[in-house]
């Protein structure tokens, strides 16, 4: 009896693999009427061949490049290569983003949303395991174009300037990392596709970290988007306040309360703006008004409603 | 009251007020405003973590950098680089965390797997292939 080599072969294959189907460029493919454009490259995205093990400080200078940051591989090294790893980690390139005044804005793991920021004129900095699970090859490159007929995607990969990678393939290495993407965003400019929380939480992070005019480009342009957000409202009134625009920030917060009613946050940081611009009586029935709304942080408003009380007497 | 004792108690008073108002303008995060950061916790649905085991939390993860050869020169910006939750996010598992970097270092057997699978457009280790 002859054996099966060829089925063995294949079998072998698909253990070692692990699941491989590739559901997202099926979809993406499959879809009609098909999508549009069909080809889109940013042609004018800057390349750094990278040097030994070092794609993490390549790949990052080359989306901050791109956002108008003159800083080179080498720069970087020192900020987010690892030697023992003989590599990066994404949290280090995130960190590393906000340093330079761009906000690193984390993309769903779709393989649509990076079609969506080479629509918008945005390179995508994309980890990828090349190897498999038990045998993993994590790299960073970064994504600039796509042609859906060739089932291709371009990438800034390694030493090669324009690498091109078939879809699937790139989607199987791309999945083994968890799908993680990412964009460098200049300060007032909204991600592709952005989501209000995401979109909150990379502000947060950035207003720890960067210039208070490039925060208040993020807030701004945050409040823009969605102007009713009570979390992003929040945010933009707690950076004029702290700032010392008391007159701004409560102009912020009653906006949110406008929008959101109930939402005692935003009464107790009213009556705190009000109370630093000494204007304690108009603050009063906004502290009180936080206390009979709030379910947390009572305490808060308690001590919020004591020393605006104390101020008005 | 005695004379003496209200000026005494005028002068206590203005001393505290001079500290008070000296406090608000240095500290504005005295305040008790419901901060940016709270929301932030309470967007990531995660418990909010002291001051202390912030510090603890920190130390951890700048003692791993050191160790997996990190400059100390570096250190210090890279760990103030990143936020509360990113610093619990990685802390203890520096180790294990991909490390984007991509380099072929292997064994023959391994490597005839990889080969394999290359060719079957499994993975993509040998870009030239």
């Amino acid at each position: 009896m002859k054996l099966p080599l060829n089925t063995l072969f294949i079998a072998l294959l698909l253990v070692l693999a692990g699941c491989s189907t590739t559901p997202q460029t099926d979809k993406l493919l499959g879809s009609t009427p098909v999508r549009e454009p069909a080809y889109r490259e940013l042609v004018d995205v800057p390349f750094f061949p990278q040097a030994l093990y070092q794609c993490g400080p390549a790949a990052l200078a080359t989306v901050l490049q791109h956002s108008g940051i003159a800083v080179t591989p080498e720069a970087l090294v020192a900020r987010v290569y690892v030697p023992e790893r003989q590599g990066s980690f994404q949290v280090e390139m995130v960190a590393a983003s906000r340093q330079y005044e761009r906000l690193p804005y984390v993309l769903p793991p779709r393989l649509q949303a990076l079609l969506d920021a080479i629509d918008a004129g945005q390179p995508v900095l994309i980890l990828q395991n090349l190897g498999l699970d038990w045998y993993p090859r994590w790299h960073y490159a970064v994504v600039v174009g796509y042609d859906l007929k060739a089932e291709k995607l371009f990438l800034r990969s390694g030493t090669t300037r324009r690498y091109e990678m078939a879809m699937r393939l790139f989607e199987r290495t791309w999945r083994r990392a968890d799908h993680w993407a990412m964009v460098t965003m200049v300060p007032g400019q909204i991600p592709p596709n952005a989501d209000k929380r995401r979109y909150f939480l990379a502000a947060a992070a950035f207003e720890q970290f960067a210039s208070p005019a490039a925060v208040r480009e993020v807030w701004q342009r945050g409040i823009e988007e969605w102007p009713g957000d009570a979390d992003i409202g929040l945010g933009f009134g707690n950076f004029l306040y702290n700032q010392g625009a008391y007159r701004q920030a409560e102009h912020t917060y009653r906006q949110v309360i406008d929008d959101n009613s109930d939402f005692a946050p935003a009464y107790n940081n009213l009556a705190e703006a009000l109370l630093a611009q000494d204007r304690a009586a108009d603050a009063l029935p906004h502290a009180a008004r936080a206390l009979e709304l709030g379910t947390e942080d009572t305490n808060l408003y308690r001590e919020t409603y004591r020393k605006v009380l104390e101020a008005a007497q | 009251m005695s004379h003496a004792l209200k000026k005494r108690a005028r002068i206590i008073a203005y001393a505290m007020m001079a500290f008070f108002s000296l406090a608000t303008v240095q500290m504005p995060a005295h305040a008790a405003l419901l901060s940016t950061d709270a929301l932030v916790s309470k967007a990531e649905l995660q418990d909010q973590r002291d001051a202390l085991t912030q510090q603890l939390l920190r130390d951890d993860v700048k003692k791993e950098l050191l160790s997996l050869g990190v400059d100390p020169a570096d250190v210090e910006t890279r760990i103030n680089s990143m936020t509360a939750s990113e610093i619990s996010q990685v802390q203890g598992h520096l180790a294990n965390l991909p490390a984007g970097g991509s380099a072929l270092g292997t064994v023959a057997l391994v490597l005839v797997i990889l080969i394999l699978l290359e060719i079957a457009g499994v993975i993509d280790i040998f870009p030239k292939l």
